[in-house]
């Protein structure tokens, strides 16, 4: 019975993405007509002649790149939040937990002010990200102190030491070219994504997809505790450790590409629970197809709702606040 | 007798009363009265000699006045304008830095001897602060930026700074290119439509209340902008709103992170008039930009008056008035290639 409620709803969750694909690719400041897009791919795929040159470069150099890197980015990010949730049996954790976050923004900064390309710094983003990662498992092993509760305190000290070193960066930053840059780029968006950034993060979110969903199951195991899962015969370290890598790698390369986005990660694993259950094998699919849905939604209001780009924290903020509080109310008990 | 006693006192009395308003009018003549933009009014003593500020365009006010580093005791951002100010003061990095933007270190400013405080009307919150440490203060440009506000910034700071013929001077320079693009402009057929990019990234643009919109229409042309509202901000936008706007000329500030290569080898740009006829370019200087609110406009007027009308208006021409400009304000020229101009 929970296997057909799963089915269907991944099902219709596809089907959603789908059409909604298609909406986003219809609707631009240029033309909001889907006749121009289907004439379009028709036209690519030789089934038509005559295409319009400049639809043809919206359809297939602006508005597809940015429509599938925003979904792919939605699905890692909710993906890396409903994992670190399990793993840290927390549901108040979101993606930034470690520090990736605070550690690419550092990342972009420095790149910024150093008047890198845009591919620099999302390179130096990434890194950065995976530096702030790194410093936060290491803490734990200089205390000889593993258990959750000090990575997340690791993650806490982290990140605050990086948004010092960011203020530090800002401070320094030229007013009318470089802060602008770094403010913009933390509030978050896709307006620069070219067809590049597919390429680059599409591997990290094929092999750390596969790898996530072939250990849910070991999620809902180590959400029994940990002496419940060693007297399973887990490898609780390594286990955990293979998942916050993951995590932490899906996490640096959305952020490195589209700057923080905030509440998604977050909210996105608990509306997956709400309509699946928390068996992770379930939660964690589910998750990656809510996120990229919603991340596909709010990127194509931030590109068309007005002439100025919206920032995607603005809109992510104010979608997901409320839903949260709906989620929340929702799961009244389970706060209790 | 009664009536010699009483003329004698009236005399006195008249003498006196006479006497009293002179000396008090001539106190007052002394004291120099301002109403800034945001309608505050000011008394000064005398006029200032020693000068702070952090907003770049708001203190070139009083460079300008000075012709170097006269008046100026501390500066804020200090990389805009450097190549300009390392040529014409005598030590640029002796200056003190007295802050960054809205962030000042009053002990600072009270350290350099500062008398006046110059801002601009977006820091106006900074108007308490210098006067608690003692400082005269005029907030000395609006934030909605046009021609009016720069002679209204130069008008203010010359009377504040004794220097109000030099503001008249300057000021006059700017209005006979304004007057000169006007005749140029008039001969022309056709007006471009123009997008003016800024400095941060290619995708920010300048909305109607800059002072790059009244750039665009003096020199002949039309911002390509429409449906941003905004002042004294670039506004992100996306590229597929510039495909839509279609500009025939696009210019990003000579300070900007990007080139022009950037944009043309871009195929997401690849379809806008602007990239496919190749009329992508640096706005002028790399010595100061010409595109700001400051006396420096002069000459991005007469720069883009050249650039949408080439066959009306040379680059000999403009250099002849980029040498008058230099030459009045600072005493000194500078090459085109110092310039960036090509």
């Amino acid at each position: 019975m929970d296997n057909t409620k799963f089915r269907r709803l991944f099902t219709i969750l596809i089907v959603l993405l789908i059409i909604t694909f298609f909406i986003s690719l219809s609707i631009g400041r240029y033309s909001n007509d889907p006749l121009d897009v289907l004439n379009t791919l028709f036209s690519r795929a030789g089934w038509k002649e005559g295409s319009n040159p400049i639809m043809d470069n919206i359809v297939f150099y602006v508005r597809m790149p940015r429509i599938i890197v925003s979904m792919l980015v939605g699905a890692m990010l909710s993906l890396s939040g409903a994992v670190y949730q399990g793993v840290f049996k927390n549901p108040l954790i979101s993606p930034d937990l470690l520090g990736v976050s605070s550690g690419a923004s550092v990342g972009a900064a420095l790149a910024i002010m150093l008047g890198a390309s845009l591919a620099q710094r999302q390179i130096t983003a990434f890194l950065g990200g995976l530096l702030a990662v790194s410093i936060t498992a290491f803490i734990p092993k200089l205390f000889k102190n593993r258990n959750n509760m000090m990575l997340v305190l690791s993650g806490i000290i982290v990140s605050g030491f990086f948004c010092s070193l960011l203020s530090i960066m800002k401070f320094v930053a030229e007013e009318q070219t470089e802060l602008a840059s770094i403010v913009f780029w933390q509030m978050g968006s896709m307006a620069k994504v070219l067809g590049k950034e597919i390429v680059a993060i599409t591997p990290v979110f094929i092999i750390c997809t596969t790898v996530l969903l072939l250990l849910s199951w070991r999620i809902n195991i180590l959400s029994f505790g940990d002496l419940e899962a060693k007297s399973l015969g887990m490898n609780i370290t390594q286990i955990r450790g293979i998942i916050i890598v993951c995590a932490s790698l899906l996490t640096a390369s959305s952020v490195s590409i589209s700057g923080t986005i905030g509440w998604i990660g977050l909210v996105i694993p608990h509306l997956g629970r709400l309509a699946i259950g928390t068996d992770n094998t379930k939660v964690v699919p589910i998750t990656v197809v809510m996120g990229a849905l919603f991340m596909l939604v709010i990127d194509t209001l931030a590109r068309t709702v007005s002439t100025a780009e919206i920032p995607l924290s603005i809109l992510t903020g104010f979608v997901g606040a409320p839903l949260f509080a709906y989620l929340l109310y929702k799961q009244k008990t389970l706060v209790e | 007798m009664l009536r010699k006693d009483k003329f004698f006192y009236l005399f006195t009395i008249v003498l006196v009363t006479l006497l009293a308003v002179s000396l008090t009018s001539i106190g007052a003549e002394d004291k120099i009265v301002l109403v800034d933009v945001i309608g505050r009014e000011i008394v000064l003593d005398k006029p200032a000699t020693k000068v702070v500020g952090t907003h770049n365009p708001t203190l070139n006010a009083a460079v300008v006045l000075g012709g170097g580093e006269k008046y100026i005791v501390g500066f804020g951002n200090k990389e805009m304008s450097r190549p300009l100010y390392e040529a014409v003061m005598d030590d640029y990095d002796a200056i003190v830095q007295i802050g960054k933007g809205g962030n000042i270190n009053f002990e600072t400013v009270l350290a350099t001897g500062a008398d006046l405080a110059i801002i601009p009307e977006r820091f106006k919150d900074q108007v308490v602060q210098f006067e608690e440490v003692g400082l005269n203060v005029i907030v000395a440009l609006p934030n909605e930026e046009s021609f009016d506000t720069i002679r209204q910034s130069l008008t203010l700071l010359g009377k504040a700074l004794g220097a109000s013929d030099r503001a008249e001077m300057i000021i006059g320079f700017m209005d006979d290119r304004i007057e000169n693009a006007r005749k140029i402009t008039s001969q022309a057929t056709d007006k471009q439509t123009v997008l003016f990019l800024g400095g941060s990234s290619a995708l920010s643009v300048a909305p109607d209340a800059m002072i790059q919109t009244h750039l665009i229409e003096i020199a002949g042309g039309l911002n390509a902008v429409s449906g941003v509202s905004g002042t004294g901000n670039f506004v992100e936008v996306n590229i597929e709103q510039i495909i839509s706007w279609n500009p025939d000329v696009i210019w990003y500030p000579a300070y900007a992170r990007y080139t022009a290569e950037d944009l043309l080898n871009d195929p997401a740009w690849s379809n806008i008039n602007a990239v496919k006829n190749k009329k992508v370019f640096a706005f002028p200087s790399q010595v100061e930009p010409w595109d700001q609110p400051t006396a420096a406009l002069a000459l991005g007027i007469a720069w883009a008056t050249h650039n949408l009308h080439p066959d009306l208006y040379t680059l000999d021409e403009i250099m002849a008035d980029v040498d008058n400009y230099y030459n009045m304000v600072y005493g000194k020229t500078f090459t085109g290639e110092q310039l960036g101009i090509k």
